[in-house]
């Protein structure tokens, strides 16, 4: 998955997929895919054990944001989500590995990294959020209420 | 006369007639006959074999349909399955191409013992630049071994697991690689960048260094054994205040697209932080 690459990105699918799950289906449910997530992407990591776990935590937290507010059924929501989590991953991201000694450059990693990918990952998100819904329906079939 | 008599006189006319006019259809007597008869009845003929061709060709097909759709099923099945094969036979072919060239790589540097490894994942983070191999410390694989490829320096083991280990790539924002260019014998540092070249710091004001310049490991610091490719100059950074100039290094090895790559078994580095 990682080797993929849009434009010269390689998106994070996983935290693209965790963001609109919580929109979709709540915090809670985020949260598990985060764990199950992060533990298999943690295992081919160079980066400290957990690392990917607690992004994606910390992603699925900021989205959950976006249910809990007066524009939860605008359009732009889930754009805005995506955005917000690709920056607080990768902020988090930098902090972590410089903290680890790994050596992980802020502003360079801004223009190069974390940018393209918010663009890219705005790009892919009708395309996730559509699988999402689907994925949804299938758990929970919608239901006509009288 | 008794019913039974009739019956058997009538069975002896017939037979009688039958035979004579075998007689006479042997000597060519009933030929006009025959002619004329079918003269008559051949239009007729003709009328109802055409008028009974479409109906026989839908009986035909009502009767093939069941068949056909078998044997379309079968076919789809069959071209499935070649189709799965001829992915598979293109794989192994690049597969092997890709092993006979590390092979001839393998022959071209005998005093290397060197052991293939297949590249089984890559770092998920956009901020670290390192793969999994499949072989580890039960095939014999320490941190701090080279990893190669026939086109150049790859990295080095960074990790070791019983059966995978972790290769940092030259790429890497921690690797360090003391290198020379070939050409001037100008010697510098190659480190990693978030960017796909690497870039050569440290080389003295007074070297020339031009595009093109092929770079190679140096040896110093016993990391790495001497003059193995890591890449080629693509750009030359140089301002006249600075002690040092830097060049951009394309490296030799496209890391993306790897899917083989070999590790140096008989070179002792020196001691190398294991992550």
């Amino acid at each position: 998955m990682s080797n993929a690459s849009i434009l010269g990105v390689h998106p994070n699918v996983l935290l693209l997929f965790t963001a609109l799950w919580v929109l979709q289906r709540g915090h809670g449910e985020g949260l598990l895919v985060a764990l199950v997530g992060g533990v298999i992407l943690d295992v081919s990591s160079a980066a400290p054990f957990g690392m990917t776990i607690a992004l994606l935590g910390a992603g699925s937290s900021l989205a959950a944001l976006g249910r809990v507010n007066v524009f939860r059924g605008a359009w732009y929501l889930k754009f805005l989500v995506v955005a917000g989590a690709t920056i607080l991953y990768n902020v988090l991201s930098v902090a972590v590995l410089r903290g680890a000694g790994f050596q992980a450059p802020l502003w360079p990693a801004l223009g190069r990294i974390v940018l393209p990918e918010v663009f890219v990952h705005m790009l892919l998100t009708p395309i996730v959020y559509a699988l999402v819904r689907v994925l949804c329906l299938r758990l929970e079939p919608a239901t006509v209420e009288i | 006369m008794q019913p039974g008599h009739r019956t058997a006189i009538a069975i002896a006319i017939v037979l009688t007639l039958v035979l004579a006019w075998l007689v006479l259809d042997g000597l060519g007597v009933v030929n006009p006959i025959r002619d004329t008869l079918t003269g008559l009845v051949s239009p007729l003929q003709l009328v109802f074999t055409r008028a009974s061709a479409p109906v026989e060709h839908v009986l035909g097909a009502m009767r093939s349909s069941a068949h056909l759709a078998q044997e379309n099923e079968d076919l789809r099945e069959e071209l499935s399955a070649l189709r799965s094969q001829c992915i598979l036979r293109d794989e192994a072919l690049i597969e092997n191409e890709d092993l006979r060239r590390l092979l001839d790589f393998k022959s071209a540097v005998p005093n290397y013992q060197l052991i293939a490894a297949e590249v089984i994942g890559r770092d998920p983070s956009s901020y670290l630049r390192y793969l999994v191999i499949d072989r580890g410390a039960e095939d014999g694989i320490r941190v701090g071994m080279p990893v190669l490829t026939d086109a150049g320096l790859v990295g080095r083991i960074s990790r070791v697991s019983q059966s995978a280990s972790q290769v940092m790539l030259l790429s890497d924002t921690k690797s360090s690689v003391s290198a020379y260019i070939q050409r001037s014998r100008a010697t510098g540092v190659v480190q990693g960048e978030l960017d796909v070249e690497l870039r050569m710091r440290y080389i003295v004001q007074n070297e020339t260094v031009i595009v093109g310049d092929v770079v190679l490991t140096s040896g110093l610091g016993g990391s790495f054994p001497r003059r193995l490719v890591i890449g080629q100059v693509v750009e030359i950074q140089q301002n006249d205040m600075d002690v040092h100039q830097e060049a951009l290094v394309m490296p030799a090895v496209d890391a993306s697209r790897l899917e083989t790559v070999l590790v140096l078994l008989n070179y002792e580095p020196d001691e190398f932080p294991a992550d």
